[in-house]
């Protein structure tokens, strides 16, 4: 049995760092499983359903793809593509399959949820404790915690201890299956937001407490990643201030979860690693307000990526120490990364995954397959029996047959890149040459908006296409990467399969993730 | 650079391999009394050593044909080498880039065919070696030279320059196999 690997997204931050682990893992940056779980009260929060819909869309190609008759890409194989060999899966499995836990789905406030049937004394603690009325006692939680972390912490406790919490049961379940195999539990929250700043630590101390109750507990290691403020809001302008989050509250409250987190450690040795990322000096700039809801839809920003790379380095961390024979959950006191100048360059990310080689190597696929390769399927030709690499890969299986399997490839591939996209436009202060640049990709007439800032378009003329692909990831001086799309095109008409047991289309999408490798040095088998 | 200088070879092979075949009919169609021309026959037909003396002329006429088959071939190989050389600069990142040359390969054929051309009329029409030789074998030498010649240019550049450039090679993707570009 293969080790057990959980990654838990507290909050709408928490989801959005899950979202560029996701990309990650995508890339091949991962171990073979992962469990993803999102914990937040506001179901509809605009942050979780996009992370949950990568998450889905992700899931789906790897159905499709996985063990087709026709059309197959072999991930079981060593040598298989490493963009989707990692099985990303739902942290629930039934009744359907979901990520999502929360809290408390019935109860809308926590005078709902705690208030009631108390007695006289616990009713002068509890007025004590919450601010009655809407601020506090009141507060509708279906939207999240509106930065009231103490709020969020209780509320969030009562559910934890819940005796039908679906949550631990699930977790439970998970961490007692691995048996003696190792138990990898990966926690994100952000210090500064609601239900993230109140779940975070109250989770972790819960699940820690659960460990040390099983048997297999040495095998189980935790770490945590606390995001610190690395964006601020334009401030709600009219009666809502009163129970969200505004932009001069962030860094005092970071300040205040920081000496809380000091304080926690000298006591309770709740993670076996502890990741701290933020932003400096000036923290993004979201031109909106939105208090919760799908409203709430951040775009993605480049701290996430940035901390997200400490979740493939403790998941591979694991690994490595239990291939040298370490001991799981050893302490690595400090991990710290900084960029260097102005601009941000692939060296400023965080030492450990090879993330150029992985992530350059995801986002050439993703456009040379979306805008290029695929159109290549079925191009027609007067001359009989002209064939492109793609069709003479893709054997007898045609496009038609294969619609549904290209579609959700094309679904993934569209969420990576306005991902990409999204972190490119909305770090365009620091990405003066980039690691990556989709500019030439833009949807031509696009409005931007605060949620939104960039669109792709849906084609381009080839010539246009092929100098964006040129121009699509740089190396750290600023230039592109060396290995071109001619030295790609020259490998892939010789229609070469790639090592693996790939079927039909299959082949033709393993060989192209191998082509586009932006590794100079690749030759063709 | 290298690999200029090994398809360069290549092309080099597959002239030498078609000069033997064109060079061994014109040898054939210009060998014996009977494949004279009648005007040369009648020519010597009161000498005493007539006979040897038309398979002397004749010699002489197969040694242009087969001088002329030489340079038509040579300069075959030259512009095929050409072609390969220009489609080894040129960076190709899709099939609309790979047929990116057909225009100078349609160039140099003509090119090739002309070349073929002039070494014929300099070689051959000046002087005269048409009228030595039997109208049959004749035509059918011209004809394998130019065929030949056009065909060595052809499988030469089709099978010799670069896999992403083949589509330049008019049907060359179709008809002719990978396994030398």
């Amino acid at each position: 049995m293969a080790e057990t690997n959980i990654l838990l997204g507290v909050g709408g931050t928490g989801a959005k760092v899950v979202e560029a682990a996701l990309v990650l893992l995508a890339a091949g940056l991962g171990p073979r499983v992962v469990h993803v779980g999102l914990v937040d009260q506001d179901s509809t929060n605009g942050n979780v359903t996009r992370t949950r819909k990568l998450l889905s869309d992700y899931g789906e190609f790897r159905r499709l793809w996985s063990d087709g008759e026709r059309n197959k890409i072999d991930w079981a194989s060593e040598a298989g593509p490493a963009f989707g060999k990692t099985a990303i899966l739902p942290l629930f499995e039934k009744p359907q399959p979901s990520p999502l836990w929360c809290p408390s789905l019935t109860k809308g406030s926590l005078k709902a949820i705690l208030g009631e049937n108390l007695t006289e004394d616990q009713r002068h603690l509890f007025n004590l404790l919450f601010m009655e009325g809407k601020e506090e006692q009141d507060l509708p939680l279906e939207q999240g915690y509106r930065g009231r972390a103490h709020v969020g912490s209780a509320a969030l406790v009562a559910s934890l201890l819940a005796e039908d919490c679906t949550l631990i049961a699930r977790l439970k379940e998970l961490m007692e299956n691995a048996g003696q195999q190792a138990v990898n539990i990966f926690i994100v929250g952000s210090a500064f937001g609601g239900t993230g700043a109140s779940g975070f630590p109250t989770f972790a101390r819960h699940l820690n407490n659960l460990r040390k109750t099983l048997q297999n507990r040495e095998q189980i290691a935790i770490a945590g990643l606390l995001m610190l403020p690395y964006f601020e809001f334009r401030n709600p302008e009219d009666e809502e201030t009163v129970s969200v989050v505004t932009s001069n509250e962030l860094l005092p409250k970071a300040q205040l979860a920081l000496e809380y987190y000091e304080n926690l450690f000298k006591h309770e040795e709740v993670f076996d690693r502890f990741f701290v990322a933020g932003w400096r000096p000036t923290l993004f700039k979201l031109d909106y307000h939105a208090a919760g809801s799908d409203k709430q839809t951040n775009p993605a920003l480049l701290p996430e990526l940035m901390a997200a790379t400490s979740v493939c380095e403790f998941f591979a961390r694991s690994e490595l120490e239990k291939n040298e024979g370490g001991e799981a959950g050893s302490k690595v006191p400090v991990m710290t990364a900084a960029r260097e100048g102005e601009s941000i360059k692939w060296r400023d990310l965080p030492p450990g995954p090879p993330v150029r080689k992985r992530v350059g190597q995801l986002l050439r696929f993703a456009v040379y397959w979306r805008y290029h390769a695929k159109a290549l399927l079925t191009e027609k030709s007067w001359v009989p029996g002209r064939r492109t690499w793609a069709q003479k890969l893709a054997g007898d299986v045609g496009i038609e047959e294969s619609e549904d399997q290209l579609n959700a490839l094309d679904r993934l591939l569209d969420d990576i890149l306005a991902w990409a996209a999204t972190i490119e436009k909305m770090g365009e202060r620091y990405w003066v040459n980039g690691p990556w640049s989709l500019e030439a990709l833009k949807a031509p007439g696009h409005v931007e908006t605060p949620t939104e800032p960039i669109a792709l378009g849906n084609s381009f003329p080839e010539q246009h296409l092929l100098d964006a692909f040129d121009r699509l990831v740089r190396i750290d001086t600023g230039d592109p990467e060396p290995r071109q799309g001619a030295a790609v095109h020259d490998h892939l008409v010789r229609a070469d399969p790639s090592p693996g047991e790939h079927r039909g289309i299959g082949r033709a999408i393993a060989a192209a993730f191998d082509a586009v490798t932006v590794d100079p040095s690749f030759q063709r088998s | 650079m290298g690999e200029t200088i090994v398809r360069i070879g290549k092309a080099l092979l597959i002239h030498l391999l078609i000069g033997a075949g064109v060079l061994a009919t014109i040898w054939f169609m210009a060998d014996t009394f009977g494949d004279a021309s009648l005007a040369l026959q009648n020519d010597y037909a009161e000498a005493a050593d007539g006979g040897a003396s038309v398979l002397n002329e004749l010699g002489d006429a197969r040694g242009q044909m087969l001088k002329w088959a030489i340079l038509a071939l040579s300069f075959s190989w030259l512009f095929s080498s050409l072609f390969v050389a220009l489609a080894q600069r040129r960076a190709a990142r899709g099939y609309s880039e790979g047929g990116s040359m057909f225009a100078a390969w349609i160039g140099l054929f003509i090119v090739t065919i002309l070349a073929a051309v002039a070494a014929w009329w300099r070689q051959v029409s000046l002087l005269d070696i048409g009228t030595l030789i039997a109208s049959n074998n004749y035509a059918i030498s011209l004809v394998t030279g130019f065929i030949g010649t056009a065909l060595a240019y052809y499988l030469a550049t089709g099978l010799a320059v670069r896999l992403p450039l083949k589509r330049s090679v008019p049907l060359a993707d179709v008809l002719l196999p990978n396994f030398w570009n």
